[in-house]
């Protein structure tokens, strides 16, 4: 049974497959696998607010669940109503993007800069408390049955409890900032934190871009015809990318439409050495559903090598290459099946395999082909930037920030799969952030890390601008230099930079010009050269 | 002075079916055609495939330029060679008011005739084009389609959503979304 699993908080939709008599408990342990966590701390649900509330060892089918459902995940142990659980009362959520902007944070076992809010619901006992968060104060506090825990709590705080007073103070809407701010300050801090954050990140993003687009869907329909049959794979990949260079499967024996991702009925049960497939473009297709031009490809399986030859029909001029079957196909079939494994490591080798021999196939087959089609039949060709060979598509790309790489990706699939290329994203990566020796030996997923670098930045960001902000609670803070790594640009700034040791007694600027002439003296200096 | 030597002309039949002769100096700015010409296996007409007449004329025009700069270079030593700045201003005009269909064309002939500077210039030009744009605009400037199925494109923004939300670089843009 296959299932598609999505987060609630990132969206991020994962395939599942478990074996046909399948209890929750094993289905669990498998999304669990998957994203790396512990199955005790998932939540599942269908409608996104009611938990499954079957035993563990019930079957699913006796749930009522089927192949190809969406299930919805959490490892919020709040975030969906269990029916034994107390957590029904829909106020105690109104902390839901703060608990959410720092879940993974909390997940390290709450420290306690991140507030209270956080550690009210951090707790994984569900039922035992409910976190309640008062509007006025902005404090979390936790109703449990003994009344130890909390006093605990409190005495946790204590040393913090400047900062509630501060809270307290400012008025009621500001609140929710602060408590985002602390979880700033407590994720960011000790780098350690830092870490554990971003595997946690790369467990729940990506591995759906481990099997290329232009594969899984052609392997999901062809998957009993290959069987093994490593010319066969080989075939079915490069029926792949004809269809996502834009041709469309068409069945000259029968004259008729392929629809979908398939290949012609029957065509892995021929013994004939030679296979003869068939593509041409919407466009060319008549409402009859037969066609006016199309393209003719050859296979040709010569022991090792699989040779496809591909021409317009009616024209003279052969396409050709050549595939070395021994060193692609196991490269294919690896990537198919080792879809759930995590190791990212062991299967870039065979994705840049695969890569290659997509590349192959685009350049030297279905482009000119494609090119050559819409200059017989007068279409119009394929966009510009689409001609470009793919090495050139992929330099472009290097020359681009990564944010534009990123963007670049949701153009079209093509692009998608170009940019995924993970040296360029290390490339990037270098370039933009420091690398450190760790994350060298590392190697492999560097678009993540490359978008966890980014938004860890971004957050640095944002408390930067929150420091500068005028309004002044945050003298309270215990503050401390942020940005333990590298590019110190863009913290400088604020009176705090200027100044380190002075800012609880200074009065703050709100906007205006600097009290003093900047940068006459270093940041660290101290007072003394100042001259006061 | 080389050029008396070098007065031998060489003849390049482009995708559709025009004719150019150039000096040889100027086709060996182009390294394939210099390889060719070096193995002499191109003796008559040689045919540039891929590239249409439109397109050879601004290659040519570019090689021509650079056969002058490095024949000047070479005779008074200094004078009139660019500085950096100059090379810059000048790459910038041979750019201006190229579109996207004429620069992605530039860009597949100076990579098949292997003209490294022609090829960055292109790509700088390329980038600068693309910068800064969202998929939709990128969409319209190249007329690419849209193949992504609705799940996938969803699926895909959400898995570069952090490039989209303001940056840390550079300024605050209206959002696309």
């Amino acid at each position: 049974m296959k299932f598609r699993v999505r987060s609630l908080e990132s969206k991020e939709t994962l395939k599942v497959e478990v074996p046909s008599p399948c209890s929750l408990q094993d289905l669990k342990t498998a999304i669990a696998h998957k994203i790396s966590a512990v199955s005790e701390s998932l939540r599942l649900s269908l409608n996104r607010t009611d938990e499954f509330s079957a035993a563990p060892h019930e079957l699913l089918q006796s749930i009522g669940l089927t192949s190809g459902d969406l299930i919805f995940y959490t490892l919020n142990p709040d975030a969906f109503s269990s029916g034994q659980a107390l957590a029904h009362d829909k106020s105690s959520f109104g902390v839901g993007t703060s608990v959410s902007e720092c879940k993974s944070a909390r997940e390290n076992k709450g420290s306690v800069l991140l507030g209270r809010t956080v550690v009210g619901v951090a707790s994984s006992s569900p039922g035992s408390e409910i976190p309640v968060r008062s509007s006025a104060s902005g404090e979390t506090v936790s109703l449990v049955s003994g009344s130890e825990r909390e006093e605990k709590r409190v005495s946790e705080d204590g040393h913090d409890k400047n900062r509630d007073l501060v809270q307290g103070d400012g008025s009621g809407s500001s609140a929710p900032e602060i408590s985002i701010l602390d979880s700033f300050q407590g994720a960011y801090d000790p780098g350690e934190k830092l870490v554990d954050m971003e595997i946690d990140q790369v467990a729940l993003v990506g591995k759906s871009d481990s099997v290329p687009g232009f594969l899984k869907k052609v392997l999901k329909e062809e998957v009993d015809n290959v069987k093994g049959n490593h010319s066969r794979l080989l075939i079915v990949a490069v029926h792949g990318a004809f269809l996502e260079s834009g041709f469309v499967g068409f069945d000259s024996t029968k004259g008729c439409i392929i629809d979908g991702f398939r290949l012609p009925q029957g065509w892995a049960s021929t013994a004939k050495p030679v296979q003869r497939m068939d593509y041409s473009v919407p466009a060319l297709i008549l409402p009859n559903s037969s066609v006016l031009d199309s393209v003719a490809l050859k296979v040709v399986s010569l022991g090792k090598f699989v040779s496809i030859y591909g021409s317009v029909v009616g024209n003279s001029n052969v396409f050709h290459i050549n595939l070395d079957v021994s060193e692609m196909a196991p490269a294919i079939d690896s990537i198919h099946k080792g879809h759930g494994s995590s190791d990212g490591t062991s299967g870039s080798a065979d994705e840049k395999t695969v890569f290659e021999l997509w590349k192959l196939v685009k350049d030297k087959l279905s482009l000119p082909l494609l090119i050559e089609l819409s200059e017989k039949t007068g279409l119009a060709p394929p966009p510009c930037f689409m001609r470009l060979p793919v090495d050139l598509k992929i330099h472009i790309l290097e020359c681009l920030p990564g944010s534009d790489i990123a963007k670049m990706a949701c153009v079209c699939l093509d692009l998608k799969y170009v940019s995924s290329n993970d040296d360029l994203w290390k490339q990037k990566y270098s370039e933009e952030f420091p690398l450190t020796a760790e994350e060298v030996v590392k190697g492999a997923r560097w678009k993540e890390k490359f978008a966890n670098a980014w938004e860890r930045e971004k957050m640095l960001k944002a408390m930067e601008q929150r420091r500068e902000s005028p309004l002044g609670f945050h003298q309270n803070f215990p503050m401390r230099r942020p940005v333990p790594f590298g590019s110190p640009s863009f913290i400088i700034g604020g009176d705090y930079d200027r100044l380190p040791g002075l800012l609880g007694g200074l009065p703050f600027r709100i906007g205006g010009a600097p009290r003093f002439p900047p940068r006459r003296f270093s940041p660290h200096s101290s007072l003394g050269q100042f001259g006061v | 002075m080389s050029e008396s030597t070098e007065k031998k002309m060489v003849r390049l039949r482009s995708s559709d079916g025009e004719v150019f002769e150039v000096e040889e100096s100027v086709a060996k700015v182009a390294k394939t055609l210099q390889d060719m010409l070096e193995e002499d296996c191109a003796d008559a007409v040689i045919p540039i495939t891929c590239v249409r007449a439109p397109i050879l004329t601004k290659v040519i025009d570019y090689c021509k330029d650079q056969v002058m700069i490095s024949s000047s270079s070479s005779t008074t030593n200094n004078p009139n060679e660019r500085t950096e700045q100059e090379r810059k201003a000048w790459g910038q005009k041979f750019m201006e008011g190229v579109d996207s269909s004429t620069l992605c064309e530039l860009l597949v002939a100076s990579n098949f005739l292997n003209i490294e500077g022609l090829l960055n210039l292109g790509v700088d030009k390329m980038v600068s084009m693309i910068q800064g744009k969202y998929p939709q605009e990128i969409r319209d400037m190249f007329n690419v389609v849209n193949d992504f199925t609705p799940e996938e494109e969803e699926e895909i923004r959400n898995q570069n959503a952090w490039a989209f939300e303001r940056d840390p670089y550079y300024k605050k843009r209206s959002s696309s979304k």
